[in-house]
C-alpha cells in the first residue's frame, strides 16, 4: 500500500508511467481509503494504462472487465456451468441407486439423500467472471472496469451495488463477501453521462492531455535514441495539433509512434517534409490531415522559421 | 480546518454543485492522509471527492481560489509583535489578572495577533449568516455585522483600560504609546481583512445568473417570450429531460427486445448438453429506429423553437437511425455535418453561422420545398419521418404544397410543428390550412413542454 503521493509517482515511474502530483494524490487517496476511482478524459491519455500500472507497480493481479452495450451479469459476475452440472446429475442417478440399495422405505430414502452433499449449486460449478473473481481473490487485486460508459444504465445500477459493499449474493449459494477489497478503477470516455449515484461512490480524476513538459518526459522515457531538442519539438508540435479542431486529436500513444518513426528515419529536427511523410502515424482522418497541413506554419518549431 | 472545509462545501452547493454528506466525510478523511502544508494536495483531495464531472472543474477552481485565497495584508504586519521583553510579561500579567474584564477576542488580538483571529473568520461568518448574502451591496453590512459579533466596537475603550492598567504597573510612557499605536494598527488591519473576506465570499456566493431562480413555468412559457438568459438556463432543463427520455426508452427496449422462440438457436445450444435444451434462445427483436429528416425555419419568428428542436434531436441522436437536418429561410442548407463534428451547443452556433443561407430574407416555404424535392429526395425513404418546424407564414409567396405532398408520399410520416398559437393559423399570410392537408400530423408546439411531449412520442 502506498504511503504518500510521492511513492505513487516513484513506483509509477519505474513502470515508465509519468503522472503529475494531482493524479498521484488521487491514486494514493483512493487506494488508502479503498474507494473506487473513476477516471475520465479524452481517448488516449492513458486512463487504462493507469490501472495497469497501478497493478504492476505493486505486483498485484489485474482483473479487467471490458464494458460494452448489452453486457450483463452472466458475463460480468458469474454463470453456472450447465454442461458440468448436467454430467453431475447423470452420475448422481447411478450413485443414488447405489446409495439406496439397502433402503426399504421411501422416508428412509429421503433421509439418506438429504444427508448427501449437494454439489449441484456449489462454487465448484460456478464460473467466476471478472467481478466475482476480484471478490473471491485471496490477494488484493486491481479491478479495471474499462469504458463503463459503454454499458447499459441497468448494468451501471448493478455495478453500483457491487461497488458499495463489495459483496455479491448468488441466490443458490448465499452472499459472498470480498476477502480482500480490490482496488477498483473505472474508466469512461464520457460517451454518456454516468449516474450521480455511481459518481458519488467514486473518487474522480479527470486526465487531460499532458503538458508539453510532461509529454517530453514521457517521450524521453519511452523512446530511446531521441535527442532532447527533437523531444521538445515533438512535444510542442503534438501539443499545438491538439489545439486544432481535429476529429481525433493525437493520443499519447500516437505521439510515441510518431517519435519512434522519426528515430527510424534518422530525423534530427522537424521540418515540413518530414512531418508530411510521418503524419500517418499521428493523424488518422483525411479531414484532420488537411487541417494539420493547412496550419503547418503554426505547428513547425519556431526556430525553423528563423533559419 | 474542518470548519473551513464544511463552509467551502456549502459555497459550492450554493453554486449548483451537488455534494453529499458522504462526500464531505470522504474529504475530511482524505485530508488526514495528506500533507496539509501542500496547497495542491489539499485542493486535490477536495476536488477528487466532490467534483464528479469535467464540466464542474472550472467552477471549482474559481471558487477554490476565492475561498482559500491569502489575505492581501503583508505577512510582516501580521507577525509583528506588540511588545518585547519586560513589557510583554507585564502585558500578559495584566491581562491574566483582569480576567473577565477584556473580551476573549481582544485578548487574542493583543496576545496572539490577528492571524489567529482571521483563522476563526469562517466560523464567525457562519454565526452572522453570511451564507444568506444576496447582493453585492450587502457586503459592508455583513462586514459590520462581523465586527460587531467580534466586539470590535469596544476595542478602543478596552485598549484605554488596558493602557491605564499598564500605567499602574509602571510601564513607561514610550512603551504605552507604542502599544497604543500597535493595537490601533491591528484593529485597522483586521477591519480590512474582514472587508476582504466578506468581499471574496460575496463573489463566490452571489451568482448573476442564479439557476435556482429559474421560474417553474419556464416549460410552459412560449418560445418567443424567452429571454437570452432563460435560453441559457433551459439547457440544464433539457439535459435532464434528455436523460429521462433515454432511460425510459432503454427500459422499453429491454422489455420489448425478447422476441419469439428461436428453435434453430435453441437446438444448436442444446448440443453442449447432450441434446437437452437447457438454454432456451429467443429471437432478438431488431430495434426499429426511426430515420429523421427535419427542416427547421430559422427566421427570427421561429428561431427558438427550431433551436430547441435541434438540441433535443441531437442530444437523443442514438435513439434514432439517422438524423439529417436542414435549416432555411428562403433557401435550404444542410447542417447535419456540424452536429456530427461538434457538441450540441456548439453545433447549433456553428450550424447557423456556416449554413450559407441568407438570413435577411422573407421565409419562402414554397421555394424551400421545391429545393428539397429537387436536391435531397434521396434522404427520404419508407423509414423516414419528415418533420417541418415553422409557422407556415409564407409572406404570400407561392405555397408549393405539391412538393410537400410528393415528399409525403415517399416518407413514412410527415409531421408539421407550428410554434404559433393554433388560433392564429387561419389569419394573414399563414398557409397552415393548406400545408396541413399534406401532413399526417400537425401539432402546435409553442413551448418546451409540448416539444418534449412530441420528442418523447418520436422515440417510441
Amino acid at each position: 500500500m502506498f504511503t504518500s503521493y510521492q511513492e505513487v509517482q516513484d513506483r509509477f515511474a519505474t513502470q515508465q508511467y509519468i503522472c503529475n502530483q494531482e493524479a498521484a494524490t488521487v491514486v494514493y487517496l483512493a487506494s488508502r481509503m479503498q474507494r473506487p476511482l473513476l477516471v475520465e478524459g479524452p481517448a488516449g491519455v492513458g486512463k487504462t494504462d493507469l490501472a495497469k500500472v497501478l497493478a504492476a507497480s505493486q505486483g498485484l493481479n489485474l482483473i479487467r472487465l471490458q464494458c460494452y452495450e448489452g453486457l450483463d451479469e452472466t458475463k460480468a459476475l458469474y454463470e453456472w456451468e450447465y454442461s458440468k452440472q448436467l454430467l453431475y446429475t447423470q452420475i448422481l442417478k447411478d450413485k443414488i441407486a447405489e446409495t439406496l440399495q439397502e433402503v426399504s422405505t421411501l422416508s428412509e430414502a429421503v433421509e439418506r439423500i438429504s444427508t448427501e452433499e449437494d454439489a449441484f449449486f456449489s462454487e465448484r460449478f460456478l464460473v467466476a467472471r471478472p467481478l466475482l473473481k476480484a471478490i473471491l481473490s485471496d490477494e488484493i487485486t486491481v479491478l479495471l472496469i474499462d469504458e463503463v460508459d459503454k454499458s447499459d444504465p441497468e448494468f451501471e445500477a448493478f455495478l453500483l451495488e457491487v461497488l458499495s459493499d463489495f459483496q455479491v449474493s448468488i441466490p443458490e449459494i448465499g452472499t459472498l463477501v470480498a476477502r480482500q477489497i480490490p482496488l477498483v478503477v473505472l474508466t469512461s470516455n464520457n460517451s454518456r453521462e454516468l449516474s450521480d449515484a455511481l459518481k458519488r461512490r467514486c473518487f474522480y480524476l479527470y486526465l487531460d492531455f499532458p503538458s508539453t513538459e510532461q509529454e517530453a518526459a514521457i517521450l524521453k522515457k519511452k523512446v530511446p535514441g531521441l535527442d532532447d531538442r527533437l523531444i521538445r519539438q515533438v512535444a510542442e508540435a503534438v501539443g499545438s495539433m491538439r489545439k486544432l479542431d481535429l476529429k481525433k486529436p493525437p493520443s499519447i500513444g500516437e505521439s510515441l509512434d510518431w517519435a519512434k518513426a522519426l528515430v527510424l528515419l534518422n530525423a534530427d529536427r522537424l521540418g515540413s517534409e518530414i512531418i508530411r511523410t510521418t503524419l500517418p502515424t499521428l493523424i488518422k482522418y483525411p479531414t484532420d490531415r488537411e487541417r494539420v497541413l493547412k496550419d503547418l506554419g503554426r505547428i513547425l518549431p519556431r526556430e525553423q522559421e528563423e533559419t | 480546518m474542518q470548519r473551513a472545509v464544511l463552509a467551502f462545501a456549502n459555497t459550492l452547493r450554493k453554486n449548483g454543485i451537488r455534494i453529499s454528506v458522504d462526500e464531505v466525510l470522504s474529504a475530511l478523511t482524505g485530508i488526514e492522509l495528506i500533507d496539509l502544508a501542500s496547497r495542491t494536495q489539499f485542493k486535490t483531495v477536495l476536488k477528487t471527492t466532490w467534483i464528479k464531472s469535467a464540466d464542474d472543474i472550472q467552477e471549482f477552481d474559481r471558487l477554490f481560489e476565492l475561498f482559500f485565497a491569502d489575505f492581501s495584508v503583508p505577512e510582516e504586519a501580521l507577525s509583528r509583535s506588540l511588545a518585547q521583553g519586560e513589557l510583554e510579561e507585564t502585558l500578559q500579567e495584566v491581562l491574566d489578572q483582569a480576567n473577565g474584564v477584556f473580551s476573549p477576542e481582544f485578548r487574542k488580538m493583543v496576545l496572539e495577533g490577528i492571524a489567529a483571529l482571521a483563522a476563526a473568520l469562517p466560523e464567525v461568518a457562519e454565526r452572522v449568516g453570511l451564507g444568506d448574502i444576496r447582493y453585492p451591496l450587502q457586503t459592508s453590512h455583513f462586514a459590520q455585522k462581523i465586527r460587531r459579533e467580534l466586539g470590535m466596537d469596544h476595542w478602543a475603550s478596552e485598549a484605554d483600560h488596558l493602557l491605564s492598567l499598564l500605567e499602574q504597573q509602571g510601564a513607561s510612557e514610550e512603551d504605552r504609546a507604542a502599544l497604543e499605536a500597535g493595537i490601533a494598527e491591528r484593529a485597522d488591519l483586521f477591519g480590512e481583512m474582514i472587508r476582504e473576506y466578506v468581499g471574496r465570499q460575496a463573489q463566490s456566493l452571489i451568482r448573476k445568473d442564479n439557476l435556482r431562480d429559474l421560474p417553474k413555468d419556464i416549460m410552459e412559457k412560449g418560445f418567443g417570450a424567452l429571454t437570452p438568459w432563460e435560453i441559457q438556463a433551459m439547457r440544464e432543463a433539457i439535459r435532464e429531460m434528455v436523460q429521462k427520455i433515454r432511460d425510459e426508452s432503454a427500459l422499453r427496449q429491454k422489455r420489448k427486445q425478447r422476441g419469439r422462440f428461436d428453435i434453430k438457436h435453441t437446438l444448436r445450444r442444446s448440443m453442449a448438453y447432450g441434446g437437452i435444451p437447457v438454454e432456451v434462445a429467443f429471437r432478438k427483436r431488431k430495434k426499429s429506429k426511426t430515420r429523421i429528416v427535419t427542416l427547421c425555419d430559422v427566421s427570427s419568428s421561429v428561431w427558438n423553437a427550431s433551436r430547441f428542436m435541434l438540441h433535443l434531436l441531437y442530444s437523443l441522436q442514438d435513439q434514432f437511425d439517422k438524423v439529417r437536418s436542414f435549416v432555411f429561410v428562403d433557401q435550404l442548407g444542410e447542417v447535419t455535418e456540424c452536429f456530427e463534428r461538434h457538441e450540441v451547443d456548439e453545433a447549433i452556433e456553428t450550424a447557423l453561422n456556416q449554413a450559407d443561407i441568407p438570413y435577411n430574407r422573407y421565409t419562402d416555404y414554397g421555394n424551400v420545398f421545391k429545393q428539397f424535392f429537387e436536391e435531397y429526395m434521396d434522404a427520404v425513404n419508407r423509414k423516414t419521418t419528415f418533420i417541418v418546424i415553422g409557422d407556415g407564414r409564407n409572406n404570400f409567396f407561392v405555397p408549393g404544397e405539391e412538393y410537400l405532398a410528393r415528399v409525403r408520399s415517399r416518407a413514412r410520416r410527415t409531421i408539421w410543428l407550428n410554434p404559433e398559437n393554433r388560433g392564429f393559423w387561419k389569419f394573414g399570410d399563414s398557409m397552415m390550412h393548406r400545408y396541413a392537408k399534406q401532413c399526417d400530423e400537425v401539432r402546435e408546439c409553442r413551448n418546451l413542454k409540448q416539444l418534449v411531449e412530441f420528442i418523447n412520442q418520436l422515440t417510441l
